[in-house]
């Protein structure tokens, strides 16, 4: 062959087999994930905002943050708040878990699906109720223990290192417990009844055997955990500001928007965050890969329920205060608080109101709040489900050199906690002339990148289920790359894509951690709206409104998608859990 | 290895067990003598493993009683349940439940463990029974990372080496290829011979029942149809059922003639009027109706018709299907109005279409039930 046909061939390649439109995606997905960690890099080096060629580059900056006394002071209670919550969490989760799947406790499908109540309330929400629960002055926990035990001073104070700790603790026990519960399905019954029949107890069995089989998956959801504890910007900002307890996030918040701002100081921070996030995410990943015993195979054994006699009522109680303090308290403060006159122990009809619903509705800013987050996390999550969606099929289908590295881009966001991420695209767009800063773009393309690993994950389960040859056959029968995908590969995904769609929806409409720092007044969202109503305004009841339209939003979407895609709401709920694994 | 002078003697008596309502064990009782392989015998579904299961205590009888050694571990009448760490069996389940957090040594030795062996006789007892599995200086490797059949071994020396009364064992072979399920029967009958322990072996496959079994119990649809030896059931099934599940699937109508005069054959009259001679010990009467059954292996062929006086039983075939199965060809036969099976050896295979001869052994004709 000569190299004239061999060029026209290359040409002919190119343009059937569709490079020449998935080698831009290679640039879009490399900019928007690498651009805002270049800039974070090089301003950590400057000392300065934005510095894109601007500033002088030295390490020094590094040397004066490891020395700051309050970069040591946030470090410090990051750390032990992400790490005590974090073994609070597991204890209760796998407790939970293992109460539920395996023994006799009374009401056991109910109590499950409550026990994952907190999971759909998103964190900032979930600390707003704890904060109207058990606040030093007006708490509900405080009124009640007060009134019973005749207390002349309120006892509980959530603004505090220990009231941080206890709302992840609740928070995330909801996590652990979907991690362990699956792995408890999933897991071979005979693997604990043959250690019954060579002689351990039912007790014995279960610490040697079913506990030990967990520890893999349940340090890997362990440390996903603490990342979340560690970048979560709601529950810091809501208790943590408050109390005066100084918090990684919060600080890095503060320092880029408020005055006088420290930019060297956050963006040092944040790479070190990063930096934190990426080495305990590769040990994650290597436990999970490496010893993981129980692979999910969808296979599902039947449950073997042990009764475990008088120890029934114990384990009992234990689920009924997690439900109440975690799922019913929160949830039903939220209800109350938008129609209560004034947020107390008077639950008489005079005390009712929908004054707060009307008055929440008329403001402009509302209506815009909810316009926004509708047209981002509907419009916004299509875009982004299309872009997840092309980076799957680079990977899982062409022969594009470095797909691989496209792959591995895609997941970089997860090392990235949301706040860090939204300082980097906030002076990535600010120094450029695009004009996306200031519009809902800068919130669409912020929460794309942060979702793109879930969305990239989901999307690309879905097609590793699709056999290769059933896009083969049309092919052969003459299809292009593209009718194929359009009219075999797409069609066979669509509940797998709605599915992860509905994913994405959620994430886009509850997003905080970068929505406080990229808002603006012309694409304001719902739970920006929340935060000031409740941190910058104290309008409780307000906020309550806010925070249950928030909540109703997101069960409605769930449960559409659950109805398309069949399967419950918990099931469409928790997906994300498995794709983060 | 077993501990000497003990009777390892399993009594199920009369047990009932419902799922959901429907009866899944049905009044099924057995006696398994110290030192037997006990099987199973049966379709899935029939209960089998359920009774296995039960005799564990890894499910709860609705009524009857289970004695081990002549000791009640489970009575619905006086309220016993003992619990299965307290039965003193061990079993190997079908998918070997080979704990996938602990070595080879670690599964092995995780009974003598609970029974708190000192940690050196444990070694000692685990390398013991390693080199008896054949997995000789395997102690240290996780198990999940061995052979199908490396697997099972271990399952097997797990529940040896605590020296079982009873060692119960759930179809452990039914996940092996057939090489190696086949190496593994002999193996299995070996070890049980070498150790003498008292086995309950639950499976639905023949030939893994006729290799291993003292005795069998047939089962269906949770109720017991045949008890006996392996040989027993093989020649002289109980009903169709058995019948049918141990291979045969030759089966003629037909009226007792009477026996042929001085001779001790019976004669019977086919519906369609072929007389068949028929060697049994059952009493027959003339005109008594019944099912007879023949197994296909012991069809003779022959081209041209036998002129040998001795030879009962001769029928002109048509070959209706050969299918070539490798050590041997298999025959669908057209006999007058029915189509019969016959297993050959011979080398010469017969072409479909053609015109043959077969006879059959009085003696293999078996009368299964009067109808």
């Amino acid at each position: 062959m000569n190299s004239i046909a061999r060029f026209k061939i290359v040409v002919r390649d190119f343009f059937t087999s569709g490079s020449l439109f998935m080698i831009p995606m290679f640039g879009v997905v490399l900019f928007m994930v690498l651009g805002p960690m270049i800039l974070l890099v090089l301003s950590s080096l400057s000392g300065e905002e934005a510095a894109i060629l601007t500033g002088k580059y030295s390490l020094s900056n590094y040397i004066q943050l490891l020395k700051d006394p309050r970069f040591l002071e946030s470090f410090a209670n990051t750390i032990i708040v992400a790490s005590v919550s974090t073994v609070f969490a597991v204890l209760l989760g796998v407790s939970l878990a293992w109460i539920i799947a395996r023994t006799n406790v009374p009401f056991r499908k109910l109590l499950g699906v409550l026990i994952i109540g907190p999971f759909f309330l998103p964190s900032f929400i979930a600390a707003i109720s704890w904060v109207i629960l058990a606040n030093p002055t007006t708490g509900l926990y405080n009124l009640i223990l007060m009134k019973v035990f005749a207390l002349s001073k309120p006892v509980i104070n959530i603004y505090s290192l220990p009231g941080l700790i206890i709302v992840f603790s609740f928070q995330h026990a909801a996590v652990i417990y979907i991690f362990a519960s699956g792995v408890l399905k999933n897991m071979d019954p005979a693997l604990e009844e043959s250690s019954r029949v060579l002689g351990a107890g039912f007790f014995k069995t279960t610490k040697k055997i079913t506990l030990s089989l967990l520890v893999p998956a349940m340090f890997g959801a362990g440390i996903l955990c603490f990342e979340e504890a560690a970048g979560d910007f709601g529950i810091a900002a809501t208790i943590g500001i408050p109390g005066k307890v100084k918090m990684a996030v919060t600080d890095i918040y503060t320092y880029t928007n408020y005055f006088p701002p420290d930019y060297g100081y956050a963006a040092g921070y944040s790479l070190f965050l990063i930096v934190m996030a990426s080495i305990l995410l590769l040990v994650q990943r290597r436990i999970v890969r490496r010893k993981s015993y129980v692979t999910v195979t969808g296979k599902g054994y039947r449950p073997s329920i042990i009764d475990i006699g008088k120890w029934r009522y114990l384990a009992f109680s234990l689920c009924v205060i997690y439900v109440l303090f975690a799922t019913i308290f929160p949830y039903s403060v939220l209800a109350a608080g938008s129609i209560m006159n004034k947020i107390e122990l008077d639950f008489s009809l005079s005390n009712l109101t929908l004054k707060h619903w009307v008055e929440v509705i008329s403001f402009d800013i509302v209506q815009s709040a909810i316009k926004n987050s509708l047209v981002i996390a509907a419009g916004g999550g299509f875009l982004c489900l299309l872009l997840c969606i092309v980076i799957s099929y680079i990977v899982q289908r062409s022969l594009i050199k470095g797909r691989a590295l496209l792959d591995y881009v895609s997941m970089l966001p997860i090392a990235v906690p949301g706040v860090v991420l939204g300082v980097g695209i906030l002076w990535l767009y600010m120094s450029l002339p695009v004009g996306i800063y200031g519009t809902m773009w800068i919130l669409i393309i912020a929460f794309s990148t942060k979702r793109m690993p879930w969305g990239v994950q989901a999307v690309s389960a879905n097609f590793r289920q699709v056999h290769r040859e059933l896009e083969e056959s049309s092919t052969v029968l003459g299809g292009s790359w593209l009718k194929t995908l359009r009219k075999v590969t797409l069609p066979i995904m669509k509940p797998g894509l709605a599915a992860a769609y509905a994913l994405l929806f959620v994430e886009f409409m509850k997003n905080l951690n970068l929505s406080i720092l990229l808002y603006s007044d012309n694409s304001v969202v719902i739970p920006v709206i929340i935060y000031n109503f409740f941190n910058e305004r104290g309008e409780t009841q307000l906020t309550c409104c806010l925070a249950f339209l928030e909540v109703v939003i997101l069960f409605v979407v769930l449960y559409v998608t659950s109805k398309i895609v069949g399967g419950g709401i918990a099931e469409i709920g928790t997906t994300k859990q498995q794709v983060s694994s | 290895m077993a501990s000497p002078g003990k009777i390892k003697k399993v009594e199920v008596r009369n047990i009932v067990k419902s799922f959901d309502g429907v009866r899944v064990v049905d009044d099924v009782s057995f006696t398994v003598d110290d030192g037997e392989f006990f099987t199973l015998l049966g379709p899935s579904g029939c209960g089998k493993t359920t009774i296995l299961r039960c005799i564990a205590g890894l499910e709860k009888i609705n009524q009857g009683e289970i004695l081990v050694n002549s000791k009640k571990v489970v009575s619905t009448y006086e309220g016993i349940f003992v619990p299965p760490e307290r039965r003193g069996m061990s079993m190997v389940f079908q998918s070997y439940a080979i704990w996938p957090h602990l070595t080879v040594g670690g599964n092995i030795g995780y009974g003598l463990e609970i029974k708190k062996f000192p940690p050196k006789k444990i070694k000692e007892k685990v390398r013991e029974i390693l080199d008896l599995v054949g997995l000789q200086g395997m102690e240290d490797r996780y198990a999940t990372k061995l052979s199908g059949g490396q697997q099972q071994r271990v399952a097997l020396a797990r529940s040896l080496v605590v020296e079982p009364d009873v060692l119960l064992l759930d179809e452990p072979l039914s996940n092996l290829d057939a090489k190696l399920r086949q190496q593994m029967r002999f193996e299995l009958k070996e070890l049980q011979k070498k150790i003498g322990f008292t086995a309950i072996y639950v499976t639905h496959d023949q030939i893994e029942t006729m290799v291993l079994s003292d005795r069998v119990v047939v089962m269906d649809r949770g109720k017991i149809v045949q008890e006996g030896q392996p040989h027993d059931i093989y020649r002289h099934p109980a009903n169709e059922f058995v019948a049918r599940f141990i291979g045969s699937f030759n089966f003629i109508t037909g009226v007792i003639e009477g026996k042929e005069e001085g001779g001790e054959l019976y004669q019977i009259y086919t519906d369609s009027g072929l007389k068949i001679y028929c060697e049994t010990s059952h009493e027959l009467r003339k005109g008594e109706k019944v099912l007879v059954t023949v197994r296909p292996e012991t069809l003779k062929l022959y081209e041209r018709k036998p002129e040998h006086e001795k030879i009962k039983n001769i029928f002109e075939a048509i070959i209706k299907k050969t299918i070539f199965l490798g050590n041997t060809v298999q025959y669908l036969l057209e006999v007058e109005q029915y189509v019969l099976t016959a297993e050959d050896v011979s080398r010469t295979i017969f072409k479909e279409g053609k015109k043959v001869f077969l006879s059959i052994d009085p003696g293999e004709v078996e009368v299964i039930t009067k109808l």
